[in-house]
């Protein structure tokens, strides 16, 4: 994506010839004056800069520029200045006001240049929250995708978790939801260490033996251990830890803690995961809350009102959604799958229940290549 | 965190100044001269902001600073400047050289202002610093890591390739090294979203070929919507592309055109799997040479820096118990349960993860024990 930058000026001749230069390489807005950027900086924001024009009438370049320091600080600030100018200009650098300033006339290629400094100085800024949020649930909610090609089962299940489990961190109030949105994507990497035949019979719901069932009850413990050592996902680490710790201190891990003292992403994580278990046997989202109200001495009930009230305003949609027939060319990312897909000599290929990504059309249109994708698919229509 | 301060100028008098009014909120350090301050930079930092006086004799304040960039870039820099020198210090300023100037005379406060302003900056870029090697990769890491359990042909020499590659990034300055490095971990991720039998086909088949080049292109088009991930996506979709324009994508590419992180992975990778081949760093080297049209000259020259001077170093194989192997030894050869299925890949660098595999694996099916591994070379 490119990056958005709002150029001032009130001469619209500078306006043509700088965003005739500048278009090719950023996403550029233009405003003829100081309130008309205050404006756009409103309903088309965020920019992740602003040059301006020092010398306006009305509003001038150092006013708009403080006041956008004020309202957006996340936008860099860049001035264009006369050469009488200068020495304000470089005060306002050295207040902080402004990121940099160029003299006019300006040479079209150092103003790109400029801007370029400043979008990484946007990046700085916003790194946190960006890294964070985007780039690394981004990253992290492909690569579990793509393990949902392999076990759709448990990953399947832990894509739509996150946004369940972020939900009910917003609505208790937590400070960085983000952790819960990690936590559900990696809550089941644990299960990449176990033997196939275990997962298998897991999935299956039959039974296991004594060793088979050790091993599957410290899945999220190993998980929990692949990534406790990474900076910043101490907190990820420890909620993917209690997934199955339940409030009254039974459960995984066997130690001494309950009720408040588990970490509270352990306790969401507890109620959103086993609403995803139930789902399929209900057949609406409330009902399964219902159940698990029942089970008082598992779940954390605030946690699970919080849920309650998550699923309420989302307007509890109606779990059945019509079924549509569709080609595999019609398909799209967000669609639910009703039924499973096979090829023609019959091989599953994506189980019923999936959310479609964007690995999983890839994978299917690679199928469809070799051997052909049996149609018509069985497709509810999803959020998207 | 304390934040170091190194303040230069030639004038004793103006540095005792502002070192007695700043030292009670700073934690600053004083030197007089040029040559000093780069001794100083090089062997007692990090330093979080560096200010220098423009005119000094010797080693004058813009040739420190520019120094100063290349040998610790993390430093923030701001320059003392008189009014004559405006024009200059400004245009330093919109090159990137230096944060902030100041005008002297300049009074203490202004001076500790733009400290503070500076230390903010040095705070934001360890930040981001941080997130992306320490946070992103480590999450990358560990599910690359699983990955090689998966599909144990792909990513069994990721991590090696990912430190080499890292290595050579560096020692040519490469400006995307942390790109390069994630773009090694995720090279093959576009294999995941292919069927088995298009995997693990032993015979030619133009079909089965037509898919596997394309997975490059796959893997890319798979992230490169990611916010910041667009530079990895583009290292990744070129990976296999010849620095003569040879390999996929089949597009006019060609030369400098191709990221240098993907000239870079693609040599590192390419030397990597013949090494393990061969058992041998200079038979893979000299293959590399052998070819040497469809490699960038610069980077088998850096490789060859890199890990040339123990080309002729033999790896050492042992023979470890199960229970004694520690993250880091490399498997000598593919590791197969009794029943013969593959488990993990030859050339692997066993993570914590794989341990943790090998241990749950062994109490359910038949592993061999010892198993035999290379213990990986200091140098690296």
């Amino acid at each position: 994506m490119k990056p958005r930058v709002l150029l001032v000026d009130d001469e619209s001749n500078v306006l043509e010839a700088f965003s005739r230069v500048l278009r090719g390489r950023f996403l550029v807005g233009t405003a003829e004056s100081g309130a008309q950027a205050l404006v756009m900086l409103e309903h088309q924001g965020p920019f992740a800069v602003i040059v301006s024009d020092m010398r306006m009438p009305g509003m001038d370049g150092v006013q708009l520029l403080s006041e956008v320091w004020e309202r957006y600080p996340d936008t860099v600030r860049i001035m264009l200045t006369g050469n009488a100018d200068q020495q304000t200009a470089a005060d306002a650098v050295n207040q902080g006001a402004i990121f940099r300033f160029l003299t006019k006339p300006c040479d079209h290629e150092l103003l790109a240049k400029t801007i370029h400094q400043a979008i990484r100085q946007h990046e700085l800024i916003t790194a946190e929250k960006n890294l964070l949020e985007n780039t690394l649930k981004g990253t992290l909610r492909m690569l579990v995708e793509l393990l949902s090609c392999l076990d759709p089962i448990s990953f399947g299940r832990a894509q739509t978790m996150a946004a369940h489990a972020e939900a009910v961190a917003i609505e208790m109030g937590m400070e960085n939801p983000w952790v819960l949105g990690v936590a559900s994507i990696l809550s089941q990497i644990g299960i990449l260490t176990v033997p196939d035949s275990v997962a298998t019979k897991l999935h299956a719901g039959t039974f296991l033996t004594s060793a088979e069932r050790d091993l599957a009850n410290r899945i999220p413990e190993i998980g929990s251990d692949l990534i406790r050592n990474i900076p910043r996902m101490e907190e990820v680490a420890e909620a993917v830890l209690y997934l199955n710790k339940n409030i009254n201190g039974t459960g995984f891990p066997v130690d001494d803690l309950k009720d408040q003292a588990i970490p509270v992403g352990g306790r969401i994580l507890r109620v959103v995961w086993d609403y995803e278990r139930m789902l399929p046997k209900f057949d609406n989202p409330l009902s399964a809350i219902h159940e698990m109200e029942a089970r008082t001495t598992w779940y954390d009930l605030e946690v699970l009102r919080a849920f309650k009230r998550c699923l309420q305003q989302q307007g509890a949609e109606p779990k059945p959604q019509p079924a549509i027939e569709m080609s595999l060319h019609q398909l799209r990312i967000g669609h639910i799958l009703l039924a499973g897909i096979n090829t023609m000599d019959g091989l599953l290929v994506v189980p019923a229940g999936t959310v479609i990504g964007l690995a999983h059309l890839q994978k299917l249109r690679n199928f469809d290549r070799l051997s052909g994708i049996r149609g018509p698919l069985l497709v509810s229509g999803g959020s998207t | 965190m304390a934040h170091k301060i190194l303040l230069v100028d030639d004038d004793q008098n103006i540095l005792f100044g502002y070192q007695r009014v700043l030292r009670k909120s700073l934690d600053i350090e004083v030197t007089q001269g040029g040559q000093e301050a780069l001794t100083l930079l090089m062997s007692q930092g990090p330093y979080s902001v560096l200010v220098a006086d423009m005119q000094m004799p010797g080693v004058s304040g813009l040739e420190l600073l520019a120094t100063a960039q290349t040998i610790c870039p993390d430093t923030i820099r701001i320059m003392l400047t008189g009014n004559t020198d405006q024009k200059t210090a400004s245009d330093a300023v919109n090159q990137g050289q230096v944060f902030r100037f100041l005008t002297k005379p300049c009074a203490p406060q202004d001076l500790e202002l733009a400290i503070r302003a500076g230390i903010r900056q040095y705070e934001l870029v360890c930040a981001e610093r941080e997130l992306l090697e320490g946070t992103l990769t480590g999450a990358i890491e560990v599910l690359a890591e699983l990955l090689a359990s998966v599909d144990p042909t792909a990513f069994s020499l990721g991590l090696t390739v990912r430190s080499r590659c890292g290595e050579v990034a560096r020692s040519m300055k490469c400006r995307d090294t942390w790109a390069t490095e994630v773009g090694a971990l995720l090279a093959p991720i576009g294999r995941i979203a292919l069927p088995r039998e298009v995997l693990s086909a032993t015979t030619f088949n133009p079909e089965t070929q037509a898919i596997l080049a394309r997975v490059p292109e796959l893997g890319a088009s798979m992230i490169q919507s990611i916010p910041r991930m667009d530079g990895v996506a583009e290292i990744i979709r070129y990976q296999a592309k010849g620095f003569d324009g040879s390999g996929v994508p089949e597009e006019g590419l060609s030369g400098e055109g191709i990221p240098l992180g993907a000239r870079i992975l693609k040599a590192v990778t390419d030397y990597t799997v013949l090494e393990t081949q061969r058992h041998s760093r200079k038979v893979a080297l000299e293959e590399l040479k052998r070819h040497a049209k469809a490699y960038d000259p610069a980077v088998i020259l850096a490789l060859d820096a890199c890990f040339g001077s123990s080309a002729g170093r033999q790896l050492v194989r042992h023979l470890m118990p199960l229970g004694e192997l520690e993250p880091g030894a490399i498997l000598a050869g593919d590791l197969h349960t009794g029943t013969g299925q593959l488990v993990l890949g030859q050339g692997l660098r066993l993570g914590k993860g794989h341990l943790e595999l090998l241990r749950n694996l062994s109490g359910f099916l038949k592993l061999p024990d010892p198993i035999s591994v290379f213990t990986s070379p200091p140098s690296e």
